[in-house]
């Protein structure tokens, strides 16, 4: 079971993840040693991703910033335990995501959004804004807000399990593999999951699709 | 919404959106302070006193086991030597135990406070043997016997009581029981006033207890009140003759017998009908 395992993450895994996992490890291994500062390198290389992570499960930023630092901070407290089993990169996700969860479940009745602004700067954001709306100006900002709001409220109306996994691929692009690791769930389980959040999705979005 | 000569939009474009959402400059100064401020907090943070003590005792892990042992060992013993069972040997009974000369002669102080009459008998003790004082006690119960016929079962019994009671009575009260038997052995008349301040003392050295009662005894077991109350809705107040023959059958079946029966009764289906009493 562990070769099938290491042998489908050795297959997965790009030469540039290995990279960047062999250099994460070694700052771990300098922040083991006692080096805290070095810790700093490891906040700044992932800080946006761990918050995108949360932000995008919880729709709210406060409570995104908040749990994001958590992530962070108790991946500093119990960094002496990671041993690189997995990558850092995937330890510190799953903290991130199982925080994140277990949030969301103390505070299943309490969900309100507060979201950031979506870039218009972005090729693919405006590719995609341009195709759904020829307003310019105030209107076009309106429209792209409303879709927003109504795509973030899909994403709610999702459960926490479903909402993570569309979450992680579709948004931050984790392969099935990853996923699975960062869940504790089989890739069969992650793919069963994505495609039942998405016929969901669809349904919910259905005004703003066109095929 | 324009959406001729436009290319497909699928969830997973929408989702690409997503992406976009992006917080501003000014918001990673913020988070990037927070994040040192608890990361700080975090470092002088002091550790729960239950994070720290395995670690203290990770040096002692080879002595686990036999420090372990050692302990049972010990509290074995303890509790062996502390609750050890009351032996018939270890009460006192006058006959056997009378105390010494020297001991009574020692123990005079705490029966000077209790009465004139045995500070005397007390003075005087130290000529008196522990066997002259076991025999002569038995001599005056039978002098008792033969003089006194009235007073004697009550001196004997009240003799009895101490001598019964010494088996749990402090150090002290042993003490009076034991200047009691000699001085009873030494001059009867004059024992036959200390009934009165030996049961004085006795009284308020022992104070009787209230019998103990079991709380849960005094209560009525919640499967006896329900039956109770399930035989009630069965037999009307006025079928009291007929109640107690009921009583005793519904002794002998068992609640959930009984609870059917009710059912039963309760739910009548006849036919296309179906009543229900309530």
């Amino acid at each position: 079971m562990d070769v099938t395992k290491a042998l489908g993450k050795t297959l997965v895994a790009s030469p540039e993840r290995r990279l960047e996992a062999d250099s994460d490890m070694e700052i771990v291994h300098r922040v083991q040693a006692g080096d805290v500062a070095a810790f700093d390198r490891l906040i700044l290389k992932y800080r946006e991703r761990v918050y995108g992570i949360v932000y995008n499960l919880t729709s709210n930023r406060e409570d995104a910033a908040d749990l994001a630092q958590e992530a962070f901070i108790k991946a500093f407290q119990s960094i002496h335990r990671f041993g690189g089993q997995s990558s850092f990169f995937t330890w510190l996700y799953r903290i991130a995501v199982n925080s994140t969860l277990s949030h969301l479940r103390k505070h299943r009745l309490r969900s309100f959004f507060s979201l950031d602004r979506v870039s218009a700067d972005e090729p693919v954001s405006k590719e995609i804004i341009a195709a759904l709306t020829d307003k310019t100006g105030a209107d076009r900002d309106t429209y792209v807000r409303e879709l927003q709001e109504k795509l973030n409220d899909a994403l709610q109306k999702l459960s926490i399990k479903h909402r993570t996994v569309v979450t992680l691929f579709e948004i931050d692009g984790l392969s099935h593999q990853d996923i699975a690791e960062v869940m504790q769930c089989s890739v069969g389980t992650v793919r069963s999951r994505l495609h039942y959040a998405k016929q969901l999705l669809q349904s919910e979005l259905q005004p703003y699709l066109r095929r | 919404m324009n959406h001729e000569s436009k290319r497909p939009i699928t969830v997973e474009d929408l989702l690409q959106l997503k992406r976009a959402e992006r917080p501003s400059a000014e918001f990673w100064t913020g988070f990037e302070r927070d994040l040192r401020a608890k990361q700080l907090a975090a470092l002088v943070e002091k550790r729960a006193w239950w994070r720290t003590t395995p670690r203290i005792f990770a040096g002692f892990s080879r002595y686990h086991l036999p420090l372990g042992a050692t302990a049972i060992l010990a509290l074995t013993f303890l509790s062996v030597r502390d609750y050890r069972t009351v032996t018939p040997e270890d009460s006192i009974s006058p006959a056997q135990h009378v105390p010494s000369a020297p001991a009574v002669a020692a123990l005079a102080p705490v029966a000077q406070v209790a009465a004139d009459p045995l500070r005397e008998f007390v003075v005087e003790a130290p000529a008196i043997n522990a066997v002259d004082l076991a025999s002569a006690s038995n001599e005056a119960v039978g002098n008792s016997d033969s003089a006194n016929s009235g007073r004697v079962p009550h001196s004997s019994a009240l003799f009895d009581t101490v001598s019964d009671s010494a088996a749990f009575a402090t150090p002290s009260a042993r003490t009076i029981t034991a200047n009691f038997a000699a001085a009873q052995a030494a001059d009867p008349d004059l024992a036959r006033r200390f009934p009165g301040v030996i049961r004085g003392f006795e009284s308020r050295m022992l104070p009787a207890r209230a019998p103990a009662v079991e709380p849960l005894a005094q209560m009525t077991p919640p499967s006896e009140s329900r039956r109770s109350r399930m035989t009630a809705f069965a037999m009307p107040a006025s079928y009291n003759s007929v109640a107690r023959g009921s009583e005793k059958i519904a002794s002998k079946i068992s609640d959930d017998q009984l609870y059917e029966s009710l059912t039963a009764s309760r739910f009548d289906a006849r036919g296309d009908r179906f009543k229900v009493k309530f």
